[in-house]
């Protein structure tokens, strides 16, 4: 038998919604370790001496404050969807025992 | 300008909060009335412009003295939370929602509530929240007294008196506002709407500032860069272990902090708001920042040698003829300080009343039960007095704090003491999140073991050597005993003293916590908080929505326990237990919860109406059930 046409569809819906839960998830700890990046650049420089930093303050600044940009706006991209996943998840209530709105199951 | 203008000023910005504060009440009484949700006042954005109480005089001011002297190093106090909020889908979308599913009233209550609702563990909270907002608050007053010393260094009051009249004017505030009446949800309309116009206040002076420097002063933003690396020196270099520590450090204070708990999650309105949040907030704090190096820079170029960094934002227009200007910097600084205090002051004050003072009044009542005393209301009048005087007493610690240590320290110095001390929560917040092992024994065990440590590394020595701790015991050890040197424990003398106290603090914390939980054995009511908690997404209800679903059963199962538990705070332990498992027994079901049908919930009214008064107890059963969608 063939499954129907509209499970097939939400089931994409679904993990598409996963997935993106998923990147919501990542960001901070991509965020991190995007952040600690300056840190090398300069141990890069001298390590030893201090003689002062590799890349200067002004460069450093601009990739912070670019990165901290990229950030804002990815977070802003996710928001609408997981706010939806929110509404969605509070307009059916699962019954205990089925699997948590967040859980890794699924295709 | 003298302090013939700046005191009116100040004075007329109050009294303009003031006015924001009584308008937004009086609105949310009208609504709540007509039986409607305050739209406006609880939407995305002024929960957004409210969670802006997380930048203090220490943004608004010590920024840019951060700035001046460490380079960039002032960007972690921002990026950590930044993360934080970015990652909301992970951590403070269940902290929230845990927070509403359980109506937790401060992080007290919610550590206290996830162990057993042990109370034991709501005390040590409270006090480590008292002794680590206490720096915190005294940094608030340091700044605005020094931003008044600024503009009239010829004046009569010095800065400590003036620091007096600032903490007792913010008393009576705080007083007036956030303890009016008894709020059934733990929630303050007024402050947060004031807290919210303070946030746009704080932002708009400094950004005034930011582009006077950088298109008045200087000459755009290519200018500034070059100037930025004309002033670079060794000092501004990134230090990998201080980056990494304060980030971090950051990042946990911004969800443990009490000011931030208070309205991160006691006073969130619906879990989406977090949505909007996740990236608003960063973008405000974003904005904070992004002015704060240019200013530094232009500080250290324009003004004299010896000139305290950190009132660069207030000096530099003053100094250069900008009146109206530095007044607006003033004022965005002043609201700063102001913010914080009265939150900070708010949440303190009742996790104070919550986990010390009543739990002692009743125990004492328990005591004298023989005596036929049961006048109503006493509860309440109880509680709110208890806040007012916890109130007064927070703000004479800070100004104690102040007076004490000299009040000539770098703000960010002390804020960062501040987020050390609250830090020692997050083992146990954790594990309250996501360890369903994680228990009461553990959770004390760990947060005196940590406060201890903090105390001892960082707190008490704070205040210089010779004042708490004598100079021999700092640069030899108590006793002579050289590996138990405050900056240097157990021999780990090459971390600066901040990281040295993180590392050992929340080390010791996490390790007797750890153990502590795994060696001991959970009671009952603490396995049923812990799956609770760490299921949160499992039970699925979702009270704070309108027109959520009626009683499903096992959220009739949790209101009953809630219904009990709050019973117990207010009738003792054996009389509550008592009733319920009569109302049970009528309703002929086993155990000792029954359900909460309108009549149970009746005559339960009408028994806590005879310890604390009909209204408290009406709003007591009317928070559980309306929240439920029950009526």
């Amino acid at each position: 038998m063939k499954p129907p046409r509209a499970p097939l569809f939400l089931e994409r819906e679904t993990y598409r919604r996963r997935r993106i839960m998923d990147g919501a998830r990542i960001l901070p700890v991509a965020g991190f370790v995007l952040i600690l990046l300056p840190v090398l650049w300069t141990r890069g420089g001298d390590p030893g001496t201090p003689t002062g930093p590799a890349t200067g303050t002004a460069a450093e600044a601009v990739y912070l404050f670019a990165l901290w940009l990229v950030l804002i706006l990815v977070a802003a991209l996710l928001a609408r969807p997981l706010r939806a996943a929110i509404r969605r998840d509070g307009a059916s209530p699962l019954a205990p025992g089925q699997t948590a709105p967040d859980g890794d199951e699924g295709p | 300008m003298t302090l013939n203008i700046l005191v009116p000023a100040a004075l007329g910005y109050v009294v303009f909060l003031f006015v924001i504060a009584s308008l937004a009440e009086t609105r949310a009484e009208t609504l709540r009335e007509a039986g409607r949700r305050p739209r406006f006042l609880r939407s995305p954005l002024v929960y957004t412009l409210s969670l802006s109480v997380y930048c203090t005089a220490w943004t608004f001011y010590g920024a840019v003295g951060y700035a001046a002297r460490s380079g960039l190093e002032f960007m972690t106090i921002y990026i950590g939370p930044t993360l934080i909020f970015v990652g909301w889908w992970w951590l403070l979308r269940k902290l929230v929602r845990i927070g509403k599913a359980q109506r937790v009233t401060s992080i007290a209550d919610l550590i206290s509530s996830r162990y057993g609702k042990s109370n034991l563990v709501g005390v040590i909270v409270t006090l480590l929240a008292v002794f680590a907002t206490t720096p915190y608050i005294a940094l608030q007053l340091q700044s605005i007294a020094l931003s008044f010393g600024a503009f009239a260094a010829e004046s009569s009051l010095a800065p400590r008196q003036l620091a007096m009249w600032v903490a007792a004017g913010l008393a009576l505030f705080t007083i007036l506002f956030g303890t009016r009446n008894l709020d059934a949800n733990e929630q303050h309309h007024g402050v947060v709407t004031a807290i919210a116009v303070e946030a746009v206040v704080k932002m708009v002076a400094l950004l005034a500032v930011g582009v006077w420097v950088v298109w008045g002063l200087a000459d755009g933003p290519s200018d500034i860069m070059a100037r930025i690396a004309a002033a670079d020196r060794p000092d501004w270099a990134i230090q990998p272990g201080r980056w990494m520590g304060l980030t971090f450090l950051s990042a946990v204070a911004i969800m443990t902090l009490p000011r931030m708990f208070q309205v991160l999650v006691v006073e969130n309105a619906d879990e989406s708001h977090l949505a909007t949040a996740s990236w608003a907030f960063p973008l405000y704090l974003l904005g904070m920042s992004l002015f704060v190096l240019p200013i530094a820079v232009l500080g250290l170029e324009r003004l004299p040698e010896g000139a305290n960094p950190d009132l660069f934002v207030l000096t530099l227009p003053h100094a250069l003829g900008q009146n109206g200007l530095a007044m607006l910097a003033f004022l965005g600084g002043f609201s700063a300080a102001t913010s914080m205090v009265i939150i900070a002051a708010i949440a303190l004050a009742t996790m104070v009343s919550n986990h010390i003072v009543v739990p002692l009044w009743l125990a004492s009542r328990q005591r004298a039960s023989t005596g036929p005393a049961r006048d109503a209301g006493d509860m309440r009048g109880l509680v709110l007095n208890a806040r007012r005087l916890s109130i007064g007493v927070i703000l004479g610690l800070g100004y104690l704090y102040f007076a004490v240590s000299g009040g000539s320290r770098a703000l960010a110095a002390i804020g960062l003491i501040a987020f050390a001390g609250m830090a020692q929560v997050l083992p146990a917040l954790v594990g309250a999140l996501y360890w369903r092992g994680a228990s009461r024994v553990g959770a004390a065990t760990g947060l005196v073991v940590g406060a201890l440590a903090w105390l001892y590394t960082l707190f008490l020595p704070s205040f210089g050597p010779g004042v708490v701790l004598g100079a021999d015991l700092m640069a030899q050890g108590p006793f002579g005993l050289g590996w138990l040197r405050p900056h240097a424990l157990f021999g780990v003398a090459g971390l600066d003293p901040l990281l040295h106290a993180l590392f050992w603090s929340l080390t010791l914390n996490a390790a007797a916590f750890i153990l502590g939980s795994l060696l001991s054995f959970p009671g009952p009511v603490e396995r049923v908080q812990s799956a609770q908690f760490v299921n949160v997404y499992d039970f699925a209800r979702d009270e704070s929505r309108p027109g959520a679903q009626g009683w499903s059963r096992e959220a009739a199962e949790n209101e009953a326990e809630d219904l009990l538990a709050m019973s117990q705070r207010i009738l003792g332990a054996t009389e509550a237990q008592g009733f319920f498992a009569a109302e049970a027994r009528r309703q002929g079901k086993g155990g000792f919860l029954p359900d909460p049908t309108p009549d149970v919930l009746d005559r339960l009214e009408r028994e806590l109406a005879g310890s604390v008064g009909a209204a408290t107890a009406h709003a007591m059963i009317a928070r559980l059930s309306r929240s439920a969608g029950h009526r």
